[in-house]
């Protein structure tokens, strides 16, 4: 979850400044704790479980937001830059698991944590809006951006979408 | 001939992800248990695996539920602010039409009815 957050600080600092290098910056956050979790690990009484949460917990979360910067309309050579640093800490992480020489139990649990942490990057990105949600209210769909102001077309649109809500509400109880 | 291939829905999605959580956390409970030394506590330990795998599969689905409300209801709250700060505004002015100042009116007090009536749960997040 620290690794989540710091990523979406890092996220968004990075759509303000709109600069290359936060890209790297970024993804050193993501090394640093990786590279002081395996030397940890080494000295860790449960090595599998240990393993399996550096290397799923970072697998997990990376990739759900690298989905949320690709979802963006970054330009091409932001994508390929995340890419090849994505690609660089996956690369270091099959290094660690070779070093280690990790069997089948830790990959099992890397990939029972990457699914537990990016369901829970999903949830935080939900909840925190890291990511433009779309909310449907009615037959209507209205983006959810938290930075943006609403206009007063899209009040009207909000209000009307909840009364034809509400209008379906009263229908339904009626017919029941 | 090319495959078309339906969008996962929102529910979709959230029981895909629910799934993944449960059978997440279960498996790291199970990889914990491993440990525990042999005995009665251990037997127990592991048939509970499966159990909490379907359990933290249901809290979550509540929990994405929970979480689908909430920033519904900010969606909501936001709206109705931005309402507020309108008809604040329209009273200071002068040279604003007294219609207007009806329809952020009406507008406002739909708002809140909708707020009341928690009409945000049925909203539906993407």
């Amino acid at each position: 979850m620290i690794l989540v957050v710091i990523e979406a600080e890092a996220y968004k600092s990075f759509r303000r400044i709109n600069v290359p290098p936060m890209i790297w910056a970024d993804f050193e956050l993501v090394r640093m704790p990786v590279n002081l979790l395996a030397d940890a690990a080494e000295v860790a009484a449960n090595q599998n479980v240990f393993i399996g949460l550096v290397i799923g917990g970072t697998i997990g979360p990376t990739l759900y937001l690298v989905a949320i910067y690709l979802r963006h309309d970054s330009p091409w050579w932001v994508k390929w830059l995340v890419g090849i640093s994505l690609l660089c800490v996956f690369a270091e992480l099959f290094v660690l698991s070779w070093q280690l020489d990790v069997g089948l139990a830790v990959w099992a649990t890397s990939v029972g944590i990457a699914a537990l942490f990016t369901s829970l990057s999903v949830l935080a990105a939900k909840l925190f809006q890291l990511r433009v949600l779309r909310i449907r209210i009615g037959s209507k769909k209205f983006t959810v951006d938290r930075r943006a102001d609403f206009n007063d077309q899209q009040l009207r649109e909000i209000v009307a979408a909840t009364e034809e809500v509400r209008n379906a509400r009263k229908t339904d109880t009626s017919n029941n | 001939m090319p495959v078309r291939r339906t969008p996962l829905t929102t529910e979709g999605k959230n029981a895909l992800q629910a799934g993944a959580a449960g059978g997440g956390a279960g498996v790291f409970f199970a990889n914990i248990v491993s440990d525990v030394p042999e005995g009665a506590v251990k037997h127990y330990l592991i048939i509970l695996a499966p159990i909490l795998t379907v359990v933290i599969s249901g809290l979550w689905l509540v929990a994405q539920k929970t979480i689908d409300w909430e920033v519904s209801k900010r969606f909501l709250d936001r709206a109705k602010k931005a309402i507020q700060e309108r008809i604040q505004k329209a009273e200071n002015d002068p040279s604003c039409s007294p219609e207007y100042l009806k329809e952020l009116k009406d507008m406002l007090l739909k708002v809140e009815k909708a707020e009341l009536e928690k009409l945000y749960k049925f909203a539906q997040l993407e």
